[in-house]
Parts: C-alpha cells; sequence; structure tokens
C-alpha cells in the first residue's frame, strides 16, 4: 500500500512538473527568429522584377544620351577640322552646336535624377512589400519577434537554428506569386 | 492527503493537456491558408443560384482572392457567367429561360471583379492620402482611363490585356474603388493556371498579383435546375 502511494505520488508529481514546463513554454517563452536582411531582400522576386525593370529604363536613357553623345562629338569635331583649316565657322553652326550640347547636359542631368528617383520608388516598393509579407510570415508561423540581421552588429550572435532567411524567402516569393 | 494530492494531480494533468494542446484557440483565423477549403471536386455538387453566388464570393473556396500592402488592401474576385447573369437580373424575377439566355451573353469572356479599399479611409477612396488637390483629378483619371494598362494577365509566357475595363465610381460613398474587368475567353486557357497582376500606380505599392491553380476556375458546382 505505501509503495502504491510512493509510485503515485512519483507519477503525479512528474506529470506536475512536465505541466508547469509545458506552461511555462506556452506563455512565458519568447518565440524568436532572425532573418538576414541583404538575403532575403536579394532573393525576393520582386527584387530581381523591379531591378530588371530599373535596369531597362535606365539603359534605354543610356542609348539616348550615347546617341546624342555621339552627334555632339561628330560636331565638335567638324568644327575642330573647319577652324584647323582656317575656315570660318558660320554663327548659327556654333549655336546650334551649343543648344545641343546645353540639351544633352540638361537631359544628362534630369535622366540622373529620374534614376535616382525611379530606384528610391522600386526600393520603396520592395521594402513595402517584403515587411508586410515579413511580418504575414511571422503571424502564421507565430513568432513573437523576427529579428532583421544586416551585419550592422544588431545582431552580434545568434545560433543558425534561429536562422529562418530561407524559409522566409520561400514564403514571401510564394506570397507575392500570389499562391496560397 | 491523499484526496489533496488526487486534487493536485488533476489539477497539473488539466494543466498539461491545455498546454499540449494544439493551438486551435490560438490560430489566426483572418489568414488565408488557414481560412481555406481543402481542394476538392465541386462538380458533383449542385447547389441554388443564390448558393452559388455567395459560395463563388467566399475566400475559402479560392475565387476571391485578397491582398494587404500595410494599408491597402485588393480584392479579386472571379465572377462566372452565372455570377454575372446573376448581377443583371438582380431585381427581376426569376425566369430560366431568361437566365439562360442572358448566360450565353457572357460567355466570350472571363469576368473580374478588382477592388481597392483603403484600410484607414472612410470618405472616398480617390481622396485617401491626397497630397496635392489636382492628385484627385489624376487619380480619376488613372482609374477610369490608364489603369487599365497596368491590368493584365498572365498565363505561361502570354500576357493578356483586358478586352473589358470598367470602373465603377462610388462618388464619396465608399472607402473602395471597384473595377470590372474582362479578359478574352479566346485568348485564355480557363484549365491552365494563370495569374492576373495588377501594377499598382494608384497608392505606388508595386506590383500585386493573384494567382488561380490548374482548373480553379472551372471547378464550380453545379446549379440547380440549369
Amino acid at each position: 500500500m505505501k509503495m502504491k502511494t510512493v509510485i503515485f505520488t512519483i507519477v503525479f508529481s512528474a506529470i506536475g512538473c512536465f505541466a508547469a514546463l509545458m506552461t511555462y513554454n506556452r506563455f512565458y517563452t519568447t518565440k524568436t527568429a532572425y532573418v538576414e536582411i541583404k538575403k532575403v531582400f536579394n532573393g525576393f522576386l520582386m527584387k530581381g522584377e523591379l531591378e530588371a525593370k530599373y535596369n531597362q529604363v535606365q539603359n534605354e536613357r543610356a542609348k539616348i544620351l550615347d546617341s546624342l553623345s555621339f552627334g555632339l562629338k561628330v560636331l565638335a569635331k567638324h568644327l575642330n577640322d573647319e577652324k584647323n583649316a582656317g575656315n570660318t565657322i558660320a554663327k548659327e553652326v556654333v549655336e546650334r552646336f551649343e543648344y545641343k550640347r546645353e540639351n544633352y547636359l540638361k537631359l544628362k542631368g534630369q535622366y540622373a535624377e529620374d534614376n535616382a528617383a525611379l530606384s528610391k520608388k522600386y526600393d520603396e516598393q520592395i521594402l513595402g512589400q517584403l515587411t508586410q509579407l515579413v511580418m504575414e510570415y511571422g503571424k502564421e508561423k507565430d513568432y513573437d519577434i523576427i529579428l532583421g540581421a544586416d551585419g550592422n552588429g544588431n545582431l552580434m550572435y545568434s545560433k543558425e537554428s534561429y536562422n529562418v532567411s530561407d524559409e522566409v524567402i520561400n514564403f514571401i516569393n510564394n506570397k507575392y506569386k500570389g499562391l496560397e | 492527503m491523499n484526496n489533496l494530492l488526487h486534487i493536485t494531480a488533476s489539477v497539473a494533468f488539466a494543466i498539461a493537456l491545455i498546454s499540449c494542446a494544439p493551438e486551435a484557440s490560438m490560430e489566426k483565423v483572418d489568414l488565408d491558408n488557414s481560412s481555406l477549403a481543402p481542394v476538392i471536386d465541386h462538380s458533383e455538387e449542385t447547389v441554388t443560384l443564390g448558393e452559388f453566388v455567395a459560395w463563388c464570393a467566399n475566400r475559402k473556396n479560392r475565387l476571391a482572392k485578397e491582398k494587404t500592402i500595410s494599408d491597402i488592401r485588393y480584392n479579386l474576385t472571379y465572377l462566372p457567367t452565372e455570377t454575372m447573369a446573376f448581377i443583371e437580373l438582380r431585381n427581376e424575377k426569376y425566369d430560366f429561360e431568361k437566365f439562360r439566355k442572358v448566360c450565353e451573353g457572357y460567355t466570350e469572356m472571363v469576368y473580374f471583379k478588382f477592388r481597392i479599399e483603403a484600410l484607414e479611409g472612410s470618405g472616398e477612396l480617390l481622396k485617401y492620402d491626397l497630397r496635392s488637390s489636382s492628385e484627385y483629378e489624376s487619380r480619376v483619371r488613372y482609374l477610369s482611363f490608364d489603369m487599365q494598362m497596368d491590368l493584365f494577365l498572365v498565363q505561361g509566357s502570354d500576357t493578356i490585356s483586358p478586352g473589358l475595363y470598367h470602373f465603377e465610381r462610388a462618388y464619396g460613398v465608399a472607402p473602395y474603388a471597384t473595377v470590372m474587368l474582362g479578359f478574352s475567353r479566346n485568348q485564355l486557357n480557363s484549365r491552365k493556371e494563370f495569374t492576373v497582376v495588377f501594377n499598382d500606380r494608384l497608392f505606388d505599392k508595386g506590383f500585386i498579383k493573384f494567382n488561380y491553380a490548374d482548373g480553379q476556375i472551372i471547378n464550380l458546382p453545379n446549379i440547380s435546375g440549369l
């Protein structure tokens, strides 16, 4: 009888400890993970798509500038040749050259500004969707905190098992593609 | 002493069970994935017309899809021909022959309803987060005309532009804007996967994609009497 009570006590004490441990885990521990921001950013499909779009626009603009620059060089060479040959250069030709040069410089500056604005706009769009999707990932996987490691010392050390970058990349890409 | 031990043990055991139970009550019911019905064949099911329309609008059945990017929510709903006919005849007494005829009139295209909603807005969507007075005009112009160039359907390597685009103005009544879209059925294989893409220039959120898997828009229940 005494032995039975001892066994009974041990078993239920073990259950009690287990219950306490589970309760602690459930209510008092924080489910944490981290992502490598650069890796996730670069692995995000939207980034690749917008980067390609940006490059296309930038290349088109560069082509236009190259073409204008070539025209200017030809005209400048012609003017130089005329000058070296001792020929007088018509005022309109010089004015035309100046006008084209002004136009070229103006367009070059404008394109540089437009490229920067486009790059900023795309970055904002990517970050907007990325933030939203990582948030959805966190909610779906019931994380309390997801840290972003960007190599600036925000996260000095973590076990690799807390790194969910690959899983996050997979999740955000599927969501971005509109898959369920 | 033994009774006390029993009570303590029972309480501990109950706590353990609660702690170990799957987190059903903690599950996020508002997330798409958790609320989706499993993919099953609906072709054997038969429902009434009213039930059919409600079935199509239910997000669990995958014809209506939703995406939220910070403060803006996008919703795309596939509208089968029967739903289009139902909408057209909703104020009339049901007549089977007429209904069938109206359905036939919608077979040329694949229709979608696309809605953009400001989650924090209360007035007209077009007035949400305005930066200047001229922006309102350009938003009206964009939604009325230019937005159709930013909406397209991608299937394999084909990109299809909408053959029908209609912006339903809310005139300050609702914090959302609704657009009806139609893509030519001849250009689309309804049995194959496709993605409807919106390049959002209204709120500058970038590409918003909605994917429909193989056969998703034809996996529908039958309507009784049709």
